[in-house]
């Protein structure tokens, strides 16, 4: 569903992806690792298309069409989603009325019929309750005043009311105790499917121990280093990434 | 004599003989010399050196009878389940309004020839109301009584013709009363026209006066207001003034903080577009010991239209312990859009505090792209974002009061006038 060709993309005039080339197909949850710093968050950002990413060079074709060519908000409505690193906080702008708007754009753009306030409000207790979400959290404004832990489970609330095709989850695991990591784990495992596609970006193998990835790379220096199975993860973790970015 | 001044007598000519006669009374020969002393203000008065009014003593006024209005035509403006007093085009219509007065209060036509308030070139254009004037809205409420619902004063602007509404409105509280008070200006026509409108209020001590105001006038209408309250002992105040239609608007919020331990609060927004001009003019005085007042302002402006803020706040020097608090936020949503913040104090006691701020930027690129990223369209994120900037102002209105204004402005997000 994602192929990425040869990748470059600069941010500010600096180059930071320098040849990236991954792809994922229907059905692989892909883990992607890496230093602070080697790019992870930016080829987040480039694929769902955030204004001042500017691609160089290279493709993201994603269903065999030009992804680059997509504003953000039509990416997001062909399916992407990207769970924030740092979600963005949004004062005055209630958490119900913001998802609902977005899940009935995704709607619209499918053809499919909008949700009304009542079946929006069904929908939306029945995937918080799957959180372990208060309900509190809808009339409150967007990640206004919410925790680390609490903005990421709101993400992982967001996709699952938005059931993308491809997810992106970038470091969700950062800043949970091991109880909301559990729970948010199992929401993610609930999304896996045959015709989804999921990559999880992370620092810690720990993630790892309940969302199993089928594929392992390591991101040094703007590209991929080294490509391995759910082992690879296990490597880091003993030797670090010390070495990775020169041997590639 | 400035050249202004000599434009003033030819100006006050052609607006008389544009509409109904008005009876002479002491008040109004001295507001008609006042007018004549000064003219329409010119831009070297400080307080309207943002402002022009020069077009409108171009304007072609002309006496008109008002193009039929229905009660349909009035819907989409009229407060439900409150007391609607209707004015077209400047004159009371006892068939369109409903109200009905309990307990003592009295409501419907204000008596005309009202004195003005201030002497100053600043003040000539209220007192050419005061000149004027034969028709606006009343409301008193007597002692100890609070208005069972919200009045709405609704003043609406036919087509067909150039005319000028000079109304005079007064609000009495007596002590300890409270009511809910909504000013609504609204245009149905697409020619020029001039609506100048003062409203006195006395708040008595104890007394509660919650006031809003909805201009929306049409989009070749200018319109100029002035609310001018006093405010005493422990009583309290507050106006939101939503300013999102005509050409050119100016609004004069003059509060006098004049009993110990007296408040005021004062919200409001001024959103335009296109070539839209909207200045805002504040003066609190704090003319006794321990009032508080807050202020906070919302600018939202597009294209090339121009915000102006001018807040000043006085502080007498016999009112200690004064606590003063303002706040003007301007978002610039076009390239060519501009918005001034003029805050001014005046201290002259020493154990107060005042604080104020302004702020000036754009929509946050972070939340824009946040809103996007979950397939919202840019246009619509945009929407939301301004409208939670604008919200914060009409938190804390009554519901009925608080929905009109909502309403007013979520239709200006969506790009109507
Ligand atoms: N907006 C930005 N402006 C300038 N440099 C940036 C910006 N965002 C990221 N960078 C730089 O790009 C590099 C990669 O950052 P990032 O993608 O956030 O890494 P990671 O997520 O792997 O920690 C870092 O050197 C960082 O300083
Ligand atoms: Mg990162």
């Amino acid at each position: 569903m994602l192929e990425i060709e040869n990748l470059h993309a600069s941010v500010d005039g600096k180059e930071i992806l320098r040849g990236l080339t991954l792809n994922v197909r229907a059905g692989e949850v892909h883990a992607i690792m890496g230093p602070n710093g080697s790019g992870k968050s930016t080829l987040s950002y480039v694929l769902a298309g955030r204004d001042g990413y500017e691609v160089t060079s290279g493709s993201v074709r994603y269903f065999g069409k030009d992804l680059l060519a997509l504003p953000a908000e039509e990416r997001a409505r062909e399916g992407i989603f990207l769970a924030f690193q740092y979600p963005v906080e949004i004062p005055g702008v209630a958490n119900a009325n913001f998802l609902k708007s977005a899940v009935n754009a995704v709607r619209r753009h499918q053809g499919v019929s909008e949700l009304d306030a009542m079946d929006f409000l069904k929908l939306a207790r029945a995937r918080m309750k799957l959180l372990q979400m208060d309900e509190k959290f809808l009339s409150r404004a967007v990640n206004v005043g919410f925790s680390g832990g609490e903005k990421k489970r709101n993400e992982m609330f967001q996709m699952a009311m938005l059931e993308p095709k491809l997810a992106l989850l970038d470091e969700t695991d950062s800043g949970l105790d091991i109880d909301a990591l559990r729970i948010v784990a199992d929401g993610v495992n609930a999304l896996r499917s045959p015709d989804r596609g999921i990559i999880m970006i992370t620092h810690y193998q720990r993630l790892l121990d309940y969302i199993v990835p089928d594929f392992v790379h390591v991101l040094a220096q703007g590209r991929i280093a080294k490509s391995g199975g759910k082992e690879l993860a296990l490597e880091l973790e003993k030797a670090g990434y010390a070495g990775i970015g020169e041997a590639a | 004599m400035s050249v202004t001044a000599l434009s003033a007598e030819p100006l006050l000519r052609r607006l008389e003989a544009a509409q109904a006669p008005a009876v002479d009374t002491p008040a109004r020969t001295r507001a008609r010399d006042l007018f004549l002393r000064y003219g329409l203000p010119h831009r070297k008065v400080e307080a309207w050196k943002y402002t022009d009014l020069k077009p409108v003593s171009e304007m072609p006024f002309v006496a008109a009878v008002s193009a039929p209005v229905t009660a349909a035509d009035l819907a989409p403006w009229r407060l439900a389940d409150a007391h609607v007093l209707v004015f077209i085009d400047g004159g009371f219509r006892a068939d369109l309004s409903e109200f009905n007065a309990t307990d003592g209060v009295s409501l419907g036509r204000a008596a005309p020839g009202a004195s003005v308030s201030g002497e100053a070139a600043a003040d000539a254009v209220a007192a050419l109301n005061g000149a004027l004037a034969t028709d606006g809205a009343l409301v008193r409420v007597p002692d100890g009584v609070s208005l069972d619902r919200p009045v709405q004063f609704l003043f609406v602007a036919t087509g067909g013709a150039v005319r000028s509404a000079q109304v005079r409105n007064r609000i009495d509280l007596g002590r300890g009363a409270s009511a809910s008070v909504v000013e609504t200006y609204a245009g149905l026509g697409t020619e020029p026209c001039w609506t100048n409108v003062v409203t006195d209020a006395v708040v008595a001590p104890g007394a509660a006066l919650d006031h809003a105001i909805l201009q929306s006038q049409g989009s070749a209408a200018w319109h100029t207001g002035r609310i001018s309250a006093r405010v005493d002992t422990a009583a309290r105040f507050s106006n939101c003034t939503v300013s999102l239609g005509a050409a050119t608007a100016r609004q004069d919020i003059l509060v006098q903080l004049a009993g110990v331990g007296a408040e005021c609060r004062l919200t409001g927004a001024n959103l335009g577009r296109g070539q839209q001009h909207l200045d805002y003019f504040s003066r609190i005085d704090h003319a006794a010991r321990e009032g508080r007042s807050v202020q906070d302002i919302r600018v939202a402006v597009d294209d090339r239209a121009m915000s102006i803020f001018q807040g000043c706040i006085a502080v007498a020097p016999d009112a200690q312990k004064t606590d003063a608090k303002q706040l003007c936020r301007n978002l610039l949503l076009g390239e060519r859009s501009i918005a001034f913040a003029k805050p001014e104090l005046e201290i002259l006691a020493d154990d107060v505090k005042c604080t104020h701020g302004a702020t000036t930027g754009d929509l946050g690129v972070e939340e824009l792209f946040y809103l996007r990223a979950r397939g919202i369209g840019a246009d619509e994120a945009r929407q939301m974002l301004v409208a939670a900037f604008v919200a914060d102002v009409l938190e804390g209105l009554e519901a009925p009061v608080r929905g009109h204004l909502e309403s007013a402005v979520s239709q200006w997000l969506r790009g109507a006038p």
